[in-house]
């Protein structure tokens, strides 16, 4: 096989389209006849539903119906548990999943009480106005802490508390490894939580055709064959009466994975009773309460360390909000336990996690999934490790680090996929020496500067920046450098499949199960099928997110697409190249070893003039004349699955430097480094653009973007007004380096990459900060996410109250 | 709703004074920002002045340079004489939302929304602007500085359009805007200041510390009289007379009680030889 496009920079065969607005979006398909819904939502966190009133709103001319649960009879039922739990052993678990419309209560603000249809958007909104709802408040509860607390209202009453789940997994003995520690530190964390703010919303079109009796659903979602056989079970059909498409999609990032929210549950039935295609896209205000959401957890940790800070264990118990619901089980905390152990050798862990249920927005996973509490905690830990033994923060990573001769390594706990936690591959030492080289990091001495002395952080010089408009600033700007390294599960089962088919036109179709959000599949997989076919990256035309055109699959999350599809694509083109070169063999009455297949032709070595195209070759591998002989089937096609035994280990080091106004507590990121190992590479330029989204993403979790919920559960900023994102002027050029430890559990060696940038941000801006403001405000420690301008201006006073005089 | 287009300012006025309910609208920046969560705004009526070309030019004269009620950030950001001499219009303006928002948001729909956050406000209240208001009854001036009287509260009757706003000509030898924002670009103020000097005396203007963008008289008297300031800390009085700052969603009164003291201080350490 040659290999001209694996590995290859290769600009993205869907670009075009979409960067000339030619892509089509669910919101682009105009069906004609389409009615819009619109959802009656709780206004209240946590209340009783007495009734609801929509004979007003049935009123209002165009109103083609209003929906509550009640009219939904044995259509209501609660949403699936999408992922049952780990078997771990002594679990707790409670599954109470998403209802599609309210029923005797509602549990968060903007949960769907009814859905109102009519013949605009405008006339749906208006009559969402008229639709009278009673309902009669309850206390709420929005904090994870108080949720669990002695007497906090109770959120599904059946259950007599708010907890959902509590496990504990355990390796070696951490009491034991404590009891020799040198040095023992333990601290409490915080990280909140954010929406994943993709830039298009999640919509959903269903169209009921009665005289072919077919439903077609297109949705913004990442896993249409689920959605698909759910719908077909639900709905009473067969899943060959139920089409699922999920087009371009602006963005995934986990909260458009296959949750059945309740309008991908409730138009495809109103679209049946109506005999109408009905459409709902999500609104920006709609999406802050009605679109999942991530990251809430509260850590108290804890880390043994020897005298030369070796790791000698580490515990941490945990409380993860799950919100009202808790559809996708265990995933979430599960990634924190496992992805804590990070690239270390940690002999001895003891993690302990409750999960509560609050009266805030569902949780599942974001982008990242439970991985960056886990990697906050352990970066942290090692960061207070270090500055409390003198040791320099690379070195005492260095330290711990896994060393390449041990794997595969077992953590000796499960994992998210229920498989044990075992790292396939990996070699961390080099990255962090290139990040080192990357950032220009200085390893730091044992003895911090004297006192009085000139900080090696100030930096006067470079202090004011021409170029960032804010005016004519006199103050210092005190610059920080961090560096911090991450391990991530990725790539986990259960199976994806692909069909190759050589047209008549020598051109290639591929058709894979999983949906596409912006990974760049179009052209990834493609790299894949061309190598092996000998046709260019362009005359391979890819297909995705149909379920019509495949039928069995799961989906585009957990940075699974190119491992788990790129594999099946790869085991797809090569059964057809067997294919043609046995048929050329045939044909061309040549031993097939001495055949080449190079620009889309089968060529003979060393006789030039005897040949055949791959478009000639599929023509006569499916003959208007002849039987197909037994054994063989017509066409070059070929369908193949790949089903990883588990996930493989992806690692990376982040490195930053930031310089920080300490009077402001306004903080510029001047340099960011990424090294990252994924495996093997199929196409740098996409994986470089994955981790860039990445790292803005982990960027706005770190310090801009932050829900202001107050303790009844109503949310204060839902607009981007509020509600910052990064933007381009506060996320920096990011230099990446690649370093391939090929995974052993795939043909290909690939390891994803989907999440990877987003998963460490927050420990690297935490330590970066720290050491900025290292002299200015003494012992001041970054414990919580995300540190705002705000939280950061308070640590900032309190360390300078608190530190005494001894800097001045 | 309903949206009224009059053509000219004449008709605008007379409009204006036969139905004073009217929304006056320039750019329609702010009531956009507004219209999605505040539905009571979709039964008013407005009165759309984007046809009234009178009002859009800006000019310069011997003494002062005119704004028209339509003239746009943009307007002023591609005048290279406000550059050279009234440079913190420019820096103001280019703090303004995104370049497509400085290409329709005009300085006087910045003065009449009275957002105590306005970022074209405070330099115009630096530079002693002056804010002409025009109706049938006829015409009237109020400085800037004494324009506000509230949280949303100004010196404009319901029948009047603010038609000029006119920013006299000194020579400045300081001249500082700062906004802090909680992120670089796009951000609503959580404290900001302009500052100026020239033979009319300082001026010291903050927004977002108060109902309403306001001028810092016992932080002027500091300036003027030269009284000894040792630290950014030694403003906090004088601070804590002139604003009223709150804890709200963007930041909270301690942040902006003290960084307003801290971007004057290094800002003017090395102006005033009182500051040390």
């Amino acid at each position: 096989m040659s290999s001209r496009y694996f590995g290859a920079r290769i600009r993205r065969n869907e670009d075009e389209a979409l960067l000339t607005g030619r892509a089509t979006f669910v919101d682009d398909v105009q069906l004609p006849g389409t009615l819009h819904a619109a959802f009656v939502r709780s206004d209240l966190a946590h209340g009783l539903l007495r009734g609801v009133d929509a004979a007003a709103a049935l009123e209002r001319p165009g109103v083609m119906g209003v929906f509550t649960a009640a009219d939904l009879g044995e259509y209501w039922q609660p949403g699936p548990l999408l992922v049952p739990p780990a078997p771990i052993e002594g679990l707790t678990f409670h599954a109470r999943t998403q209802v599609p419309l309210a029923r005797e209560k509602v549990r968060h603000v903007g949960e769907p009480i009814a859905v109102v249809v009519a013949e605009s958007r405008y006339v749906a909104e208006d009559a969402v106005e008229d639709v009278i709802v009673d309902l009669e408040p309850l206390e709420a509860v929005a904090d994870v802490r108080a949720a669990l607390a002695e007497g906090a209202p109770v959120i599904h009453e059946d259950l007599g508390s708010n907890l959902a789940a509590h496990a504990v997994q355990t390796k070696g003995d951490y009491d034991a490894a404590r009891a020799t520690a040198d040095l023992v530190l333990g601290r409490d964390f915080t990280y909140d939580r954010g929406v994943s703010a993709a830039m298009e919303n999640r919509g959903v079109l269903a169209q009921w055709d009665e005289r072919s009796a077919q439903l077609t659903v297109w949705d913004t979602t990442q896993a249409p064959i689920p959605i698909r056989n759910g719908l077909a079970s639900m709905l009473g059909l067969s899943e060959s009466q139920v089409r699922v498409v999920a087009p371009f999609i602006g963005g995934g990032f986990g909260p458009k994975i296959m949750m059945f929210y309740p309008d991908e549950v409730l138009l495809p039935w109103i679209s049946m009773r109506l005999d109408r295609p009905v459409k709902w896209i999500e609104d920006r205000f709609e999406n802050f309460f009605s679109t999942t959401q991530e990251r809430g957890q509260l850590h108290e940790a804890e880390i043994a360390l020897s005298s030369d800070g070796r790791i000698l264990g580490v515990k941490d118990v945990f409380v993860h909000d799950t919100g009202a619901y808790d559809p996708y089980g265990l995933t979430l905390p599960i990634n924190t336990q496992c992805t804590l152990l990070g690239p270390y050798d940690v002999p001895n862990y003891y993690s302990e996690f409750r999960v509560a249920f609050t009266n805030r927005p569902i949780v599942t996973p974001i982008r990242g999934a439970g991985r960056q509490q886990g990697v906050f905690i352990m970066e942290r830990l090692l960061d207070l490790g270090a500055r409390e033994l003198g040791l320099d923060r690379a070195e005492i990573r260095r330290r711990n680090f896994l060393s390449p001769d041990a794997f595969p390594h077992d953590h000796e706990i499960l994992f998210q996929d229920f498989a044990p936690l075992v790292y396939d591959s990996g070699d961390y030492e080099p990255a962090l020496d290139k990040a080192i080289e990357l950032i220009g990091y200085e390893p730091e001495g044992p003895v911090q500067s004297e006192p009085g002395g000139a900080s090696p952080a100030e930096d006067g010089g470079e202090g004011t920046d021409g170029e960032d408009g804010e005016g004519s600033s006199r103050r210092k700007r005190l610059r920080g450098t961090g560096i911090v390294s991450y391990i991530e599960g990725t790539g986990i089962g259960p199976y994806e499949g692909a069909r190759v088919r050589v047209e008549a036109s020598g051109k290639v179709c591929l058709v894979t199960g999983v949906g596409t959000q912006g990974q760049g599949h179009f052209t990834s997989f493609a790299q894949i099928v061309a190598d092996q076919l000998g046709v260019g990256v362009t005359d391979v035309r890819v297909v995705t997110g149909d379920t019509r055109e495949f039928h069995w699959g799961t989906g585009t999350f957990a940075s699974r697409g190119a491992v788990v599809a790129g594999n099946a694509c790869h085991a797809a083109a090569v059964a057809v190249r067997e294919k043609i070169l046995r048929k050329a063999s045939e044909i061309l009455e040549v031993a097939e070893e001495d055949l080449m297949l190079t620009e889309g032709v089968v060529r003979v070595q060393g006789v030039p003039d005897l040949s055949i195209g791959l478009g000639e070759l599929a023509l006569r591998s499916n003959p208007l004349r002849g039987a197909v002989e037994p054994g063989t089937e017509p066409g070059l096609e070929a369908t193949s699955y790949f089903g990883p035994r588990r996930g493989a280990t992806a690692s990376g080091v982040h490195a930053m430097v930031v310089s920080v106004d300490p009077e402001t507590a306004m903080v510029e990121i001047e340099r960011y480094v990424v090294v990252h190992d994924c495996g093997t590479v199929i196409n740098p330029l996409i994986v470089e653009g994955q981790i860039h989204g990445g790292v803005a993403h982990g960027i706005g979790n770190a310090f801009y973007e932050e829900l202001d919920c107050d303790s009844e559960g109503q949310l204060h900023n839902a607009s981007f007004m509020d509600y910052l994102l990064p933007t381009a002027t506060d996320v920096p050029p990011i230099r990446t380096a690649h370093i391939e430890t090929p995974s052993p559990l795939n043909p290909l060696g690939i390891k994803g990459v989907g999440e990877a940038g987003a998963i460490p941000v927050a420990a690297l801006f935490a330590q970066a900060v720290e050491d900025a403001l290292k002299e200015w405000a003494p012992g001041l420690e970054v414990r919580d996410i995300p540190l705002s301008p705000n939280r950061l201006f308070a640590l900032i006073e309190e360390a300078r109250a608190g530190g005494g005089e001894e800097g001045a | 709703m309903s949206v009224l287009l009059p053509a000219s300012l004449a008709e605008a006025l007379e409009t204006l004074a036969a139905d004073p309910d009217l929304v006056p609208m320039a750019g329609g920046t702010d009531l956009l920002v507004h219209w999605p969560q505040h539905t009571e705004l979709h039964e008013r009526s407005y009165l759309d002045l984007s046809g009234v070309e009178e009002l859009r030019p800006h000019r310069w004269e011997t003494d002062e340079l005119v704004l028209g009620g339509l003239t746009t950030y943009w307007d002023i950001i591609e005048d290279q004489r406000a550059w050279n001499e009234l440079p913190l219009l420019i820096d103001a303006a280019r703090q303004v939302g995104s370049i497509q928002i400085q290409t329709r948001g005009s300085w006087a729909g910045n003065i009449v929304n009275a957002s105590p956050a306005a970022d074209g406000v405070p330099v115009l209240m630096a530079y002693d602007a002056v804010v002409v208001l025009e109706s049938t009854r006829g015409r009237s001036e109020v400085p800037l500085s004494g324009f506000y009287s509230g949280y949303k509260e100004m010196r404009r009757s319901p029948d009047e359009l603010v038609t000029e706003i006119r920013v006299p000509r000194r020579a400045y030898d300081v001249q500082i805007f700062e906004k802090v924002g909680q992120r670089r670009a796009q951000a609503i103020t959580k404290v900001g200041v302009a500052v100026t000097r020239s033979d009319a005396g300082w001026r010291v203007v903050a927004n977002s510390v108060a109902p309403f963008v306001c001028r810092c008289p016992a932080v002027e008297r500091i300036l003027e009289q030269g009284t000894e300031v040792r630290g950014s800390d030694d403003l906090l009085p004088a601070i804590r007379e002139d604003v009223t700052p709150i804890d709200d969603i963007r930041s909270t009164a301690e942040y902006r009680e003290k960084v307003l003291a801290r971007l004057l201080y290094h800002d003017l350490l090395d102006l005033c030889p009182s500051f040390g």
